[in-house]
C-alpha cells in the first residue's frame, strides 16, 4: 500500500502540483518528553536520547539535559544510566534477566518523574544474512531473518551505511599567501611538504558514513514461519557508495505489538502522507507515563530486547560495471601571483610542472575543491572496522 | 489573463448579437420548380434559399410526395400551397424553426388557457406563432386543438372517477419518457410517468385538458373526454436535435406542485453540456454541483450529500447497487452517459421503496433502445473512447442498447518521470440493456452492466476492482388502477490486489462483495385522492471481507481467510399519496426493514462498558449455517407534506428516517478502491439517522425561473469512525478498531434555475455544517476530548454556478464555477526529532482548514449540420477545466524529508488543463 500511494502521489503531481506550505498553525510551547531508545538486555550499549517537542517550524532538537535516567527491575534493582552528551544517556551490558520485566524510569531536571509499563525481555534471533542483488542496474540490499521458535513476530533494523571514497586528484601543493612590499597580498603554490614533495594523503582518502533516516519495521504475523527477506535500501545505479568499497552495519530489535504500532503509527503520520488515498494522522500510543499527571503526552515506547548486528561489505569489485563518474578537470595556472588571484582562488592546487634545472614551481595544476580534498565530503579518520 | 478573458467574452458577445439581427422575414420570396419530390427534398431547397430550419418527423410525413411550381412567392404562400392539402400544420418559432405535424402536437402555440394573463405575454415574447393568411389553414388549427380523444364507451354506466392509464413514448425513438408530469388544472389532478414511461390517472367523468409536460419533451396538451376506464398512449415529440427550449426544463411546474423535497433531476443533455477535465460528461461530477453535495476533493467520486459519508448514498443503475461507481482512482465515473437518460437524487424525502442507506439514493436510469432503426455512436476523447449500438430486435416491441467504453490513458504514464513509465492503469465498462413488450399488459427489461480497473503503479503491486451486476424487471399491468414491477437480480464488486516482487511474501489479497435480491412493487391508484404504492424488497449479502493467499510456489504466505458475512435483510413498505384538497398534498410511507446475520459465523462477545480490544474478548461464539445470528429491525418513516399557496408558489415539509445495515470502513478522506465494507454484526450497530426538511417553491417568469430554499437538520447514529492506527484490511475482529460516532448536519440550500431560453443554467448555494461527536470512554478513545469537531466534509458555504448559452442550434458554450470553503484537515502542533529525522506531532482531529477552494471551466459544443437524411452526425466540445489554472489544495501534508520536517499543498489539477472530444452519430 506504501508504494503504492507514493506512486499515486507522483502521478499525480505530473498534471497537479506539490508546493511548500506555510502554516497558519501558531505551535504552543508544547515542550512534551520524546524518549528514543530501547533497553538492550543483552551486552551491548543501551542508548536513551532524550529531548522535548518543539514548535514546527523549528529545525532545531532541543535535547533534554540533566535528567537522571534509570533501568529499574520489578525486583526493586535500579541501573543508572550515564548522560555523555546533552540528552544522550548510555549504559553497557546490562545483562538482564529474561524471567524479568522491567521498566525505564525518568526524573527531569524539573523534578517529574516519568516511568515506561514494566514490559518483559523479548527474544531476539540473530540476523541471518544481509544480502544484495542486482535488480537492474541498482544494488539492492536485503536483511534476512528466521526465528526457530516462530514467536518474535515484529522486526525493526536501524543500519548505518559507510563507504570509502577518494579524491580524484592528489595533491601535492598549497596556496601560500604572503605580502609583498606595497603592502598587497600576494599568492604562491608551494609544497605540502616540502621534504617529501609527497601528496597529502589525508584529503586523498576520507570515509563517509549515513545513519538511517527512516524507520523500518517487519513483521511475519502473516506468514507462516517467522522468516524475514525485506528490502533494506535502495543504491542507485552508479552512485559513488559503491565506488571503492561500501558496507552496513545492521541493528536489529524484536518488538512488542505496541511498540511496532508505536512505530508504525509515526511512520504514517510522517513518511506516509500526502497522497489521494492516505490515511488520516492517528495518535501515537506511547508506554511511558508522567507520574504526577497522566494525562501529560509522552513520547517513546520502550521495549527490551537483546540487539542484534550485523556487518556487510561490497566491494567495487564485485560490480564490475559500476561507474561513478565525477566529472573534474584540471587547469594549468601559471605560479604567478596574479594569476593565481585571477583564476585559482576557488580552485585547489594538485600537483606542479617544475623547472628540470632549479625545481621552482613554474606553474601548476588546479581543480575544484571537492575533486581534491575528500574532506569536504566524509572523514578521513579510517573507521575501527576497516579492513 | 484577465485582459484575455474580456477579450474572449466580447467576441462571444459579437456572435451572439450578429445571430439575433439576423431577422427572418416569413414573407421572403422563393421560387421553387419541383414535381414529385421526397419532403426531405423539398425542405433542403427551401433551406437553400432562406434562413429557416424545417422539422418534421420523417416516420409520419415522409410517404408523400410533392409537387410546386412558384416564383417569388413568400414563405407563407408557399407552405399552405404545399401543406394545406395534405392537414399538415406549419408552426414557427423566432429562430426560424419551422415545425411540420400531422396531428397537433406542436404546442409551442400555447393556448390562452395554459398560462393565465402576464405569463402568456412573455411566453409570446419567445415564440411567434405562424399566422397564416389562408382563412383555412387557421380553421384546421383551431379544429385541431378541438380535437377529442374519447376514452372509454360511451355507452357503458361508468363510475363518477375514471382511471385512464397508458405509456407515453417517444414519437421518433419509442423510448418511454420517464418522469412526466401529466395533469390537468381544473381541479388540480396530476400524476407522473414511471420509469417506463407507464402513467395512470383518475379524473371524474366529462372533458378535460390534460397536460404532458417532460424533459426533453415538447409540451403537449390534449383534449379527452371521458366516458369510462380505458387506455391512451401518447406520443411525445422529442427535441430532434438541440431544439434551443429543452435543456434544462426541470419537469417545470413539478417542482411546485411534488411532494418530494430534495429532489433533483437532471436529464443527460444537461450532464453533457457541463464541462469536465478530459471532457468525458460525468453524473457524478454533474451531481456534485447541485446544492447539498459535496466531494472531499477533485479526484474522489465519492459523493457526501447533506453531511452524510460516501458510504451513505445508495447507488442504483436500473435497480442494482453499484457499489464503485468510480474508474481510474475517481477520476470518472463509472456511468456511460451515452446510455443514460436521467439521474435523480434524492437528498430528504427518500420514497419508502428505497432504503438501507442514510443520506440519499442516486437513481440512475438507462435509455431504452431505439424501437424503430439501427442507430449508434461513438465518441473520442482524450482518455476514453466509446461506441454504442443500438436498435430494433423486434420493430415497435423490442430493442436493445449495447455500449462500451474504455481508456488508454497510458500516454499519462508517459508524461511521467522516467521511474514511473511502466505504469498502466486500465479501465473498461459495458452495458448492454433490452427491453421487450410483450404485450399490452407485460413488459420485460434486462441490464446487464461490467465495469473494470486494473492498474499498476510501476510496482509490482497490481490493483484491480469491478462492479458486475444484472438485473431482470417485468412490468405488469393488472388493470388501469393496478399494476407492478418486480425485479430480480445480482450485484457484484470486488477488488484484488497482488504482488510478486518478493517470492517468499507473494500475495493476492482479495474482496468481495455480492447481493441477490427481490423487489416486488405494486401502485394502486384507488380514487383521485388516495394513490399508493406498496412493495417489499429482500436482499441477500454475501460478503467475503478479505482472503489473503500466497501466489507461487516460494510463497510463505499463510493464507488466511476472514470468514465471510452472510445476512437477509427485508423491508415491507407503502406509502399513500393522498391528495387533501387541491392545495395540500400529504405522501405518509412508512417502511419496516429487518436485517438478520445469517450463521455460520464465529462472533467475539466483549464485556459492555469497557474498551473492545483483542484482550479482552470474553468468549467466541460459534454459529452454523442457518442460524441467525442477531435481527436489527425498525420502523423508518418518509413523510412529506405540500401545500400550494398560488400556481407558482408552494411550502413543502418532510421527516424522513432511515437505516443503514452495511457500512464502509475506510480511514481516508477520499473513496479508495480499497475500502471495504462490512455488515452490521452484533458488535457493530445499523446506523440509524433522521431528517426534517422544510423548503418554499417559487417558479417566476413563465415557470421558466425555479427558485427554491432548503432548511434540515440530520442526525446520525453509530456512524463508524476508525481509531488512531486502525487496521482495516485483514482484520479478524474488526470491532476493535472502529467506533459508533454521533453526528449531527444541519443546513440551508438555495437553488436558482433558469430552465428556458438561449440562457440556461444554475446557481446553488448551499450553507451546511456537519459535526461528529465521539465522547464515550468505553470506546477505548475520545476524539477531541469529547467535543463536537468538524467530519472531513464539512465545507460551510458552498456556491456553484452552471450557464449555457446557445449561440445557435450549432453552436454553445458552456461555463462552470464553483467555490467552497476549504475541507477540515488535522495539522501537526510540533515536530520532534525520533528515528533519525524530525517528526510531527498531532493533536487535535480536523481542528484547522485547507484554503478555500475556487474553480472555473468552460467548454464550446459544435454541432455538425444537423440534415437528417446523412449517415453521421458529428458533434465536438471543446473546452478548458480550470480555466484560471487556481491551484486548489487537495491535501496538505508533513513529511520527514532527509531529516526535516517539511509541508506541502498538493493540488491535482494546478493548471488548467484543455481537451476536445469528438462525437460522432450514426445510423
Amino acid at each position: 500500500m506504501k508504494k503504492y500511494i507514493a506512486y499515486l502521489l507522483l502521478l499525480f503531481i505530473a498534471i497537479g502540483c506539490k508546493e511548500k506550505y506555510i502554516s497558519p498553525v501558531v505551535s504552543p510551547a508544547t515542550g512534551y518528553l520524546v524518549v528514543e531508545g530501547l533497553i538492550n538486555s543483552g551486552t551491548g550499549e543501551t542508548n536513551i536520547t532524550l529531548s522535548r517537542t518543539s514548535k514546527l517550524n523549528s529545525q532545531t532538537i532541543l535535547y533534554e539535559v540533566g535528567a537522571k535516567v534509570f533501568v529499574q527491575g520489578e525486583d526493586n534493582s535500579s541501573i543508572a544510566l550515564k548522560e555523555i552528551n546533552v540528552g544522550r544517556f548510555t549504559i553497557s551490558n546490562l545483562n538482564l534477566n529474561n524471567a524479568k520485566k522491567y521498566r525505564l524510569s525518568i526524573i527531569t531536571r524539573d523534578g517529574k518523574t516519568y516511568q515506561s509499563d514494566f514490559s518483559a525481555v523479548k527474544n531476539n534471533p540473530s540476523i541471518d544474512s544481509i544480502s544484495w542483488r542486482r535488480e537492474g542496474r541498482d544494488v539492492q540490499l536485503y536483511v534476512n531473518t528466521h526465528d526457530p521458535n516462530n514467536n518474535t513476530k515484529y522486526y525493526q533494523w536501524e543500519y548505518a551505511e559507510t563507504w570509502e571514497l577518494h579524491s580524484v586528484y592528489l595533491s601535492s601543493l598549497k596556496y601560500k599567501v604572503g605580502t609583498d612590499r606595497k603592502g598587497a597580498t600576494t599568492y604562491s603554490a608551494v609544497y605540502n611538504d616540502s621534504s617529501t614533495y609527497g601528496p597529502d594523503m589525508s584529503k586523498y582518502f576520507c570515509w563517509k558514513t549515513d545513519p538511517s533516516t527512516n524507520i523500518m519495521t517487519g513483521t511475519t504475523t502473516n506468514l507462516a514461519s517467522d522468516v524475514i527477506n525485506l528490502p533494506l535500501i535502495n543504491i542507485p545505479a552508479d552512485s559513488w557508495k559503491l565506488n571503492i568499497l561500501y558496507s552496513m552495519n545492521v541493528k536489529q530489535y524484536s518488538l512488542s505489538q505496541g511498540r511496532y504500532e508505536f512505530l508504525q503509527r509515526m511512520k504514517k503520520n510522517t513518511e506516509g502522507t500526502g497522497s489521494v488515498f492516505d490515511a488520516q494522522p492517528s495518535e501515537l500510543n506511547s508506554n511511558i507515563h508522567c507520574v504526577s499527571n497522566p494525562k501529560e503526552p509522552v513520547i517513546g515506547y520502550i521495549d527490551i530486547c537483546p540487539v542484534q548486528e550485523k556487518r556487510i561489505f561490497i566491494n567495487r569489485k564485485s560490480i564490475p560495471d559500476w561507474n561513478y563518474n565525477q566529472s573534474c578537470s584540471e587547469v594549468e595556472i601559471p605560479n604567478v601571483s596574479d594569476s593565481i588571484a585571477i583564476k585559482a582562488l576557488f580552485l585547489m592546487p594538485t600537483y606542479p610542472n617544475t623547472d628540470p634545472m632549479t625545481g621552482r614551481i613554474i606553474s601548476f595544476f588546479a581543480a575544484p575543491p571537492e575533486c581534491v580534498d575528500c574532506k569536504l565530503k566524509g572523514s578521513s579518520i579510517k573507521p575501527s572496522f576497516w579492513p | 489573463m484577465k485582459q484575455f478573458k474580456y477579450t474572449f467574452l466580447l467576441c462571444f458577445l459579437l456572435i451572439a448579437s450578429t445571430q439575433i439581427n439576423a431577422q427572418l422575414d416569413t414573407a421572403q420570396k422563393i421560387t421553387l420548380s419541383l414535381n414529385n419530390v421526397s419532403l426531405n427534398d423539398l425542405v433542403k431547397n427551401i433551406e437553400d434559399q432562406t434562413e429557416f430550419r424545417f422539422y418534421f418527423d420523417t416516420a409520419q410525413l415522409s410517404k408523400q410526395t410533392y409537387s410546386i411550381q412558384v416564383s417569388k412567392a413568400p414563405l407563407s404562400q408557399v407552405l399552405a400551397t404545399l401543406f394545406n392539402p395534405y392537414k399538415i400544420f406549419a408552426s414557427i418559432d423566432k429562430d426560424g424553426f419551422i415545425f411540420l405535424s400531422k396531428d397537433p402536437l406542436f404546442y409551442i402555440l400555447l393556448p390562452d388557457s395554459y398560462f393565465s394573463g402576464v405569463q402568456k405575454n412573455n411566453l409570446a415574447g419567445n415564440i411567434n406563432n405562424f399566422i397564416e393568411p389562408d382563412e383555412s389553414v387557421n380553421a384546421q388549427a383551431s379544429l385541431a386543438d378541438n380535437k377529442l380523444y374519447e376514452i372509454g364507451e360511451k355507452s357503458l354506466a361508468a363510475a363518477n372517477i375514471i382511471t385512464m392509464a397508458g405509456y407515453i413514448k417517444d414519437l421518433r425513438t419509442g423510448e418511454p419518457v420517464a418522469g412526466a408530469s401529466i395533469y390537468i388544472d381544473k381541479p388540480r389532478i396530476g400524476v407522473s410517468s414511471d420509469q417506463n414511461g407507464y402513467y395512470t390517472i383518475s379524473l371524474p367523468r366529462g372533458k378535460h385538458i390534460l397536460n404532458i409536460q417532460s424533459l426533453g419533451i415538447r409540451d403537449i396538451k390534449r383534449q379527452i373526454i371521458l366516458y369510462s376506464d380505458g387506455k391512451m398512449n401518447i406520443d411525445a415529440t422529442g427535441s430532434i436535435m438541440s431544439l434551443k427550449k429543452v435543456v434544462i426544463s426541470a419537469q417545470k411546474i413539478s417542482n411546485v406542485r411534488g411532494t418530494i423535497m430534495g429532489v433533483q433531476k437532471l436529464d443527460i443533455k444537461t450532464v453533457k453540456q457541463v464541462p469536465v477535465v478530459f471532457g468525458e460528461a460525468d453524473i457524478l461530477r454533474v451531481v456534485t454541483t447541485l446544492p447539498g453535495v459535496k466531494t472531499v476533493g477533485e479526484a474522489s467520486t465519492g459523493l457526501n450529500v447533506r453531511g452524510g459519508s460516501s458510504d451513505q448514498n445508495l447507488i442504483l443503475f436500473n435497480d442494482a447497487t453499484i457499489y464503485n461507481p468510480a474508474h481510474f482512482f475517481g477520476m470518472f465515473s463509472s456511468f456511460n452517459p451515452e446510455l443514460i437518460s436521467n439521474v435523480e437524487l434524492y437528498k430528504s424525502s427518500i420514497p419508502a421503496s428505497f432504503g438501507g442507506r442514510l443520506s440519499s439514493v442516486l437513481d440512475i436510469n438507462s435509455r431504452e433502445g431505439n424501437k424503430k432503426e439501427f442507430t449508434g455512436s461513438a465518441g473520442i476523447g482524450l482518455l476514453t473512447s466509446r461506441v454504442n449500438i443500438e436498435g430494433p430486435i423486434e420493430k415497435d416491441k423490442s430493442s436493445f442498447i449495447l455500449g462500451g467504453r474504455s481508456t488508454y490513458s497510458n500516454w499519462l504514464f508517459k508524461l511521467l518521470p522516467e521511474e514511473y513509465k511502466n505504469s498502466k492503469a486500465d479501465f473498461y465498462d459495458l452495458n448492454l440493456i433490452i427491453n421487450n413488450q410483450i404485450n399490452k399488459n407485460n413488459t420485460l427489461y434486462f441490464t446487464g452492466y461490467l465495469s473494470n480497473d486494473h492498474f499498476n503503479l510501476n510496482s509490482d503491486t497490481a490493483y484491480g476492482y469491478g462492479n458486475k451486476n444484472i438485473s431482470i424487471k417485468w412490468k405488469h399491468i393488472f388493470t388501469n388502477k393496478f399494476n407492478s414491477l418486480f425485479t430480480t437480480g445480482v450485484d457484484d464488486y470486488g477488488y484484488k490486489i497482488n504482488s510478486q516482487r518478493l517470492p517468499i511474501s507473494a500475495y493476492q489479497l482479495s474482496f468481495g462483495i455480492q447481493q441477490t435480491y427481490f423487489k416486488a412493487h405494486f401502485i394502486y391508484n384507488i380514487n383521485s385522492k388516495h394513490n399508493i404504492d406498496f412493495g417489499l424488497n429482500s436482499l441477500y449479502y454475501n460478503l467475503s471481507p478479505g482472503n489473503y493467499e500466497p501466489l507461487g510456489s516460494k510463497s510463505l504466505v499463510v493464507k488466511d481467510i476472514v470468514a465471510k458475512e452472510q445476512a437477509l435483510e427485508n423491508a415491507l413498505y407503502i406509502t399513500d399519496h393522498f391528495t387533501m384538497n387541491a392545495r395540500l398534498k400529504l405522501d405518509a410511507g412508512i417502511r419496516f426493514s429487518s436485517f438478520s446475520v445469517l450463521g455460520p459465523n464465529a462472533i467475539n462477545t466483549y464485556p459492555t462498558g469497557s474498551p473492545r480490544t483483542e484482550d479482552n474478548i470474553i468468549k467466541t461464539i460459534q454459529y452454523n449455517s442457518g442460524d441467525i445470528i442477531k435481527t436489527y429491525g425498525g420502523p423508518e418513516f418518509r413523510i412529506g407534506l405540500r401545500y400550494v399557496i398560488d400556481e407558482t408558489l408552494s411550502l413543502k415539509a418532510g421527516y424522513n428516517s432511515q437505516r443503514q445495515y452495511i457500512h464502509s470502513l475506510s480511514n481516508t478522506t477520499a473513496m479508495a478502491p480499497t475500502d471495504i465494507w462490512k455488515l452490521s454484526d452484533p458488535n457493530i450497530k445499523p446506523q440509524i439517522g433522521d431528517q426534517v426538511s422544510l423548503g418554499i417553491y417559487k417558479n417566476l417568469n413563465s415557470n421558466t425561473i425555479e427558485t427554491s430554499l432548503e432548511v434540515y437538520y440530520k442526525n446520525m447514529d453509530n456512524y463508524l469512525d476508525f481509531k488512531s492506527g486502525a487496521k482495516l484490511v485483514m482484520n479478524h475482529h474488526i470491532e476493535t478498531d472502529v467506533m459508533g460516532t454521533q453526528g449531527k448536519a444541519y443546513g440551508v440550500e438555495l437553488l436558482v434555475k433558469k430552465t428556458a431560453g438561449k440562457l440556461n443554467g444554475w446557481i446553488s448555494y448551499t450553507w451546511s455544517r456537519v459535526l461528529l461527536r465521539m465522547n464515550d470512554p468505553s470506546a477505548g478513545e475520545i476524539i477531541n476530548k469529547g467535543e463536537y469537531y468538524p467530519s472531513n466534509y464539512d465545507k460551510p458555504h458552498d456556491l456553484t454556478l452552471i450557464a449555457n448559452y446557445k449561440f445557435s442550434h450549432r453552436f454553445s458554450v458552456s461555463f462552470n464555477s464553483s467555490y467552497s470553503t476549504g475541507r477540515p484537515i488535522t495539522l501537526p502542533i510540533g515536530v520532534f526529532s525520533y528515528g533519525g529525522s524530525l517528526r510531527t506531532l498531532y493533536a487535535d482531529r480536523n481542528a484547522y482548514r485547507i484554503p478555500d477552494y475556487f474553480r472555473t471551466d468552460f467548454s464550446m459544443n459544435i454541432e455538425g449540420n444537423h440534415k437528417l437524411n446523412q449517415l453521421m452526425h458529428n458533434s465536438w466540445s471543446i473546452g478548458v477545466y480550470n480555466l484560471t489554472g487556481q491551484r486548489n489544495p487537495y491535501s496538505i501534508y508533513y513529511v520527514s524529508e532527509k531529516g526535516a520536517v517539511n509541508g506541502y499543498k498538493l493540488s491535482i489539477f494546478g493548471a488548467a488543463i484543455p481537451y476536445i472530444n469528438l462525437n460522432i452519430r450514426f445510423k
